[in-house]
């Protein structure tokens, strides 16, 4: 049975807040305000309020441990651009960059994340729309079919050639493995990296 | 004017997939949604005895805990293979029954994703556990259907036997192919809203149509009163087709709880909640003569269906239209288990049918002594064998000859591992691919603006095919603008019908409907500025007045653009319904898909057999030490009619050859047999292709001009390229290792001792 | 998930009191952590993170020993030129694990404390497992699937398989860790820390509440700097192991002077091939005297009905290795 009539559950003030409103707080909140604030709060499974940069700006938002970062991102802060592929770690859709480093934030506890730079597919292109050579260079090569992956691909590649493991196709190959692309884009994807590592280089 | 068909076009929703504003079903989000979460059977077979659902209700979020019990106005439809528009005939929930693994037994609803999880893990359910089986037992199979030759299930020409005692060599081999999941990387999901007795569902789908229909059908709904919206679909490879339970159980819990809700099934529980491909056994006997010409075709399928249904994709219907032969005899057979319905996934019954006809072939080219390519060549056929008709084209061998040229076939040795390097043993194996060509009745809007814009509307489905993409350029060609100056809008069922995404069908069909559209603007031009006063083809006879890509032409070399003639109108633009009615489309199909089924006609008609036609070689190594099969090299050509987009077909084509891969060396969905469960319910132990595993991938795209399949020339190609690749490989491991593998898929346990 | 407490102690000692309570666990990459805790295997009361204790990220390769710090991360350490210059298979063992997003995350430390992917662990469906829920019994051995459970070490209790690499070239040259637990600071060779399943499966290491492992050391060897993991599945990246070596060879001319052999992807726990070793020591190696050490390192598997093959290519796999690690020495 339902816990409440429905006739009572109508989408109220009370949830609404609770998804969309009061959870975020875009600020100006210094990260390392947020990070002490954190510490001096007793353990407890409540939502609690974190503080992070996410493409540059310092976003606060209510999370409970539980949340996950692909949660906070979709759900609390509506950036719907990082997909969730399995919840599980196992698909690289998810992927985004945590402090620099590519991760799957479906795995990644929000509350790990505090005071940490995020960046996902949204903050990748100039504000004037110019497209990041790896986002532009993925287009080109037709690195995707339905597109789903590609967020967590093009996060996943970007990082790959930052951390110099774009040496050869072999190479790109095992460190593009840990982003599934069920379509089969793969020898795409691959071209598009070594497209952005030459111009990058040239 | 560029050309715009049969070239390179980056995809017109590129910058969108790139960007992540590309919006997928559970991007969206109502005002004041909420989370479902379901909660699937831990038994198979048997009854629900009781549900306590009091801990999941106290669990903080959680708003309402539906059972079959309490959830209120669920309504369920037909299943697809009985002509209704449902994923499965059985519908979980409706009452105790329960009769698969897996299965919905309860519905949470909470007010974030991870109380709803959590609340389903609370729900306590307690069950009678009878016996079941997940396995079928292929010698407890039976033909589809009542009479001993319905559709075909059974099909006799000549004499069977007489053509094996007459071969100079026969072969008589079984092969067995696993249950696999489709596993697109979107998870499936449905959010359902409810504004008194207006519905709007969001949910990734190869056919909006279907589902409105199927919906507004089930509630008793005008189909006015129902929207479905799906503008981009995250893989689908069959799974998307039909209403799924959870679909249902979505739309009747935001009922009950009066507001939106959003359910994303779990990685684990997509496994059980929709459909999958069914295991199937492929039995195969040929006989050929000293020079090869068959003299002998049997091929029995035997394929898994649910104890409630019958699934039936009949693999038989093409294998037997591949290789001429006077003696042929096929079988479709079904046997059952203790799963939900199966249906189709990516070249339903083609990935196992060919694995075992062309493993079957390579084997006969070895007894006969006879390059495989060679024992193709003489039994190529420009005429149906079972059907006497001619094929409306045929280019296996053309695709042979492509491929072996740019493969380097004549690099292969002759004798079984005679190739090595280093420490890997190396094998080379052919395949033939083939897809047939189906048809269905399609409609299309076009409004095309003397601006020099136009729009293009339809309820087709971009699933990553890049349909998006190729209805702009047919628009554009024949109307002569760029791309970029279409706009197309699809993936809503309120748009003109189209068909479902499946069969490899959109662009034939509906790309067909939007030529005819543009076709019929030009009509209503030449008319209009036939009788104007001023104009270059000013007073010509409208009858005589043609459209050449974006000109029009009178007969005397006169000539206007579209688009200059468009601003001569008063209106400025046309806008037209285009259609697609293929001879060959009866009343009734068009019946059917006009009200949301899969009314298909082809490939054979009373005319023509109508199929695509392809050749797939790989190299195989397999390590001396770890036994890893690895494919390096996979080259293919393929003949499919007009290439639309020679960018996005490379895509579908090389998509489905790494698809390929994975049925030969990954995929396979393993089972608990004690409990009746699918055990590697995740993707990381159900295996797919990463990056590492597709090396060197090569795709020849032939031309080939079809005139009879559709005004577009083309046939579908979002499946041939799976097709031939398993036999492929396994016939070169076996040109490598000696070891014929006749199970798939072929792994690292198979080639020990090599 | 079950909701939980969490906290992010500063120091270890903080640390190893907050996880000593009741129900509680410790997370540092959470790669393991938050995948079990998904799916229900897992379901603590409260979470200790201790990530915040950054001292535990260093590590060193010094003349002597190697020295890693229980935090530091699996791609930090194997992209490190002087591991990968001192000790090839432990990058190997590193790199050829997980996927590189994991890799970023996960830790040495809790790499090491990895738990098992028998799917009847990991699917809470299952009423049978003995590893989660003590006494139940085991569906693996009750007629299910078991392709991927143990050859070495299994039970009547449990056969399900430790599924790591890393723990594998930690195995064969001796480590050891360092752990810090409400009882103070203690060592335990790396070959002590995990236990056979017996008749307890779901007792996997000798840690006790609260014991954090803070370091992981290895005393340098010769037999290290030629050495080599190979590792066979059937999926070329990110797939565990059907079966891997992590072998070392030490060579006086053409005698074999030192070797190290370790097992993944078939026991119940890192597993070291020392009758295999034995086989080796002091005589050549070649072709013939691998595939030999190979055999002798699975005379005594017990196989189960679909890890049968697991002998054969575990065999092949060794002398694989060997033959490996032996032509990499090279003009060395």
């Amino acid at each position: 049975m339902p816990k409440t009539p429905p006739d009572l559950r109508r989408p109220g003030v009370s949830r609404r807040g609770f998804l969309q409103g009061s959870s975020v707080v875009a600020g100006s909140l210094g990260i390392a305000a947020g990070a002490a604030q954190a510490q001096d709060s007793m353990p407890s499974a409540e939502a609690r309020t974190i503080t992070m940069n996410v493409n540059g700006k310092v976003r606060s938002l209510s999370v409970e441990p539980r949340t996950t970062l692909v949660e906070a991102l979709r759900d609390t802060l509506g950036m719907t651009g990082t997909k969730i592929g399995c919840n599980q770690g196992q698909c690289g859709a998810c992927t985004v960059l945590l402090n620099g480093m590519r991760v799957n934030s479906c795995l990644t506890l929000a509350v790990m994340a505090e005071g940490a730079e995020v960046v996902t597919v949204e903050g990748l292109a100039d504000p004037n729309g110019d497209l990041h050579p790896m986002q532009a260079a993925f287009a080109e090569n037709d690195a995707f079919q339905c597109g789903y992956c590609t967020p967590g691909q093009i996060m996943s590649a970007i990082a790959c050639i930052d951390e110099g493991h774009a040496g050869d196709e072999a190479e790109i190959r095992e460190y593009m493995s840990g982003n599934l692309c069920r379509c089969g884009a793969y020898p795409n994807i691959v071209a598009a990296i070594v497209q952005v590592r030459d111009s990058q280089q040239g | 004017m560029a050309q715009t068909i049969n070239t390179e076009v980056t995809r017109t929703d590129a910058r969108r997939k790139v960007t992540g504003t590309a919006t997928y079903a559970a991007d969206e989000t109502p005002s004041g949604m909420l989370h479902g979460a379901l909660v699937c059977s831990a038994i198979a077979v048997g009854q629900v005895t009781a549900i306590d659902t009091s801990a999941a209700e106290s669990e903080p979020g959680v708003v309402a805990v539906f059972t079959h019990e309490t959830l209120p106005d669920y309504k369920t439809v037909k299943g697809f293979y009985a002509g209704g528009p449902g994923s499965s005939s059985f519908w979980p929930m409706e009452g105790t029954d329960i009769r698969y693994a897996g299965q919905p037994v309860a519905y949470v609803v909470a007010e974030t994703a991870a109380a709803a999880r959590r609340g389903a893990d609370l729900v306590n359910v307690t069950y009678q556990e009878a016996d079941g089986s997940i396995h079928m037992d292929p010698e407890d199979s039976f033909v589809v259907g009542a009479g001993e030759d319905s559709e075909g299930m059974v099909l006799t020409k000549g004499d069977l036997q007489a053509g094996l005692d007459e071969a100079a060599q026969t072969v008589d081999m079984t092969f067995t192919t696993p249950f696999q999941h489709h596993n697109p990387m979107e998870m499936f999901s449905a959010t359902a809203e409810w504004r008194g007795d207006r519905l709007t569902v969001w949910m990734p789908s190869q056919s909006v149509r279907t589902l409105r229909h199927g919906i507004a059908g089930a509630y008793g709904l005008p189909e006015t009163s129902v929207r479905v919206i799906s503008p981009f679909v995250g893989g689908a490879f069959g799974s998307k087709a039909g209403i799924t339970p959870y679909a249902m159980l979505t739309i009747a819990a935001a009922k009950g709880v009066g507001a939106p809700v959003r359910l994303i099934v779990t990685r684990p529980q997509m496994y059980t909640v929709a459909t999958f491909r069914p295991e199937s056994r492929q039995q195969f006997r040929l006989g050929a003569d000293a020079q090869g010409r068959l003299t002998a075709f049997e091929h029995v399928e035997i394929a898994q269906t649910p104890q409630f249904g019958e699934i039936v994709n009949p693999g038989t219907h093409i294998t037997r239209a591949m290789y001429a032969c006077p003696n042929i005899h096929t079988e479709q057979r079904l046997a059952r288990s203790d799963t939900n319905s199966g249906g189709f996934m990516r070249a339903p019954n083609e990935m196992q049918t060919f694995f075992g006809l062309e493993s079957a072939m390579d084997e006969l080219a070895w007894k006969l002594g006879m390059d495989p390519v060679e024992l193709r060549r003489v039994n190529d056929t420009m005429t149906h064998p079972t059907e006497d008709v001619p094929f409306s084209s045929r280019s296996l061998m053309e695709s042979y000859d492509a491929v072996s040229n740019s493969f380097g076939w004549d690099q292969r040795g002759r004798e079984i591992g005679s190739m090595t390097d280093g420490d890997w043993l190396v094998g080379y194996g052919c395949a033939t691919a083939t897809y047939p060509t189906n048809i269905l009745a399609s409609n299309a809007r076009v409004r095309a603006q003397g601006t020099g814009n136009a729009y293009v509307e339809l309820a087709a489905h971009d699933v990553g095919t890049g349909t998006y993409t190729i209805m702009a350029q047919i628009a554009a060609a024949r109307l002569g603008l760029p791309v970029e100056a279409v706009d197309v809008v699809m993936g809503e069922a309120d748009l003109p019908v189209a068909p479902i995404s499946g069969g490899s069908t959109t662009a034939a069909s509906a790309g067909s409907a939007v030529h005819d559209a543009c076709v019929k603007i030009a009509q209503q031009l030449a008319t209009q500025i036939s009788g104007m006063s001023e104009g270059p083809l000013s007073g010509v006879d409208p009858s005589r007045i043609t459209l050449d890509d974006g000109t029009l032409r009178g007969p005397d070399g006169q000539s206007q653009s579209v688009m200059e003639a468009l601003q001569m109108i008063p209106e400025g633009e046309i806008e037209v319904v285009g259609t697609f009615r293929h001879p060959a489309l009866t009343d009734q199909l068009i019946k059917a898909t006009f009200s949301g089924g899969y009314g298909t006609a082809g490939p054979v008609t009373p005319e023509f057999a109508m199929f695509a036609f392809g050749a797939e070689m790989v190299e195989v190594r397999i390590h001396k030490y770890t036994h890893e099969i690895r494919v390096p090299r996979i080259h293919s050509a393929f003949a499919a009619g007009t290439w639309l987009n020679r960018k996005t077909a490379h895509s579908q084509l090389m998509g489905g050859m790494i698809w390929g891969i994975s049925s030969a060396l990954h995929e396979v969905t393993e089972t608990d047999k004690p409990r009746s469960r699918f055990l590697n319910a995740n993707i990381a132990e159900y295996l797919v292709p990463v990056n590492a595993d597709i090396r060197e991938v090569r795709v020849e795209m032939l031309e080939e001009q079809d005139d009879y399949v559709n005004p577009l020339g083309v046939k579908g190609i979002g499946e041939i390229g799976i097709v031939g690749t398993a036999a492929a490989i396994g016939n070169a491991i076996y040109h490598a290792t000696g070891k014929r593998l006749t199970a798939l898929p072929m792994t690292i346990s198979d080639v020990l001792s090599t | 998930m079950k909701r939980f407490a969490y906290s992010r102690p500063t120091s270890v000692s903080d640390a190893s009191d907050d996880a000593a309570e009741d129900g509680t666990q410790i997370i540092a990459g959470g790669t393991t952590m938050v995948d079990l805790m998904k799916i229900g295997v897992l379901e603590p009361e409260a979470l200790v993170d201790i990530t915040g204790l950054r001292d535990l990220e260093r590590y060193e390769v010094g003349a002597d020993r190697m020295r890693f710090g229980a935090l530091a991360k699996m791609s930090t350490v194997a992209d490190d030129p002087a591991v990968i210059d001192a000790f090839p298979a432990l990058s190997d063992s590193l790199w050829k694990a997980a996927s590189p997003q994991l890799r970023n995350v996960a830790t040495l430390g809790g790499n090491i404390l990895q738990r098992t992917r028998c799917p009847y662990f990991r699917d809470t469906a299952y009423a049978q497992c003995n590893k989660r829920n003590p006494g139940s019994g085991c569906a693996a051995l009750d007629g299910g699937e078991t392709g991927m459970h143990a050859i070495f070490g299994g039970s009547d209790a449990c056969v399900a398989m430790y599924p790591g690499d890393f723990a594998q070239a930690l195995v064969a040259f001796d480590a050891e860790v360092t752990t810090r637990g409400p009882g103070g600071t203690r060592s335990i060779p790396f070959a002590d820390l995990h236990v056979l399943p017996g008749d307890d499966p779901h007792i996997e290491t000798v840690l006790e509440p609260g014991e954090i492992v803070t370091e992981i050391a290895l005393p340098m060897i010769p037999a290290m700097r030629n050495s080599f993991y190979m590792k066979a599945r059937n999926r070329e990246s990110y797939a565990f192991a059907a079966a891997s070596a992590a072998v070392g060879i030490e060579m006086d001319g053409d005698t074999v002077r030192d070797v190290r052999i370790a097992l993944g992807g078939v026991a119940a726990t890192p597993w070291r091939a020392t009758a295999a070793e034995e086989s080796l020591k002091g005589g050549p190696l070649t072709e013939e005297t691998a595939r030999e050490a190979g055999r002798i390192a699975f005379q005594d598997a017990e196989p189960l009905e679909g890890s049968a093959y697991k002998i054969e290519l575990g065999a092949d796999v060794v002398a694989g290795a060997l033959m490996t690690a032996k032509s990499r020495m090279g003009g060395e």
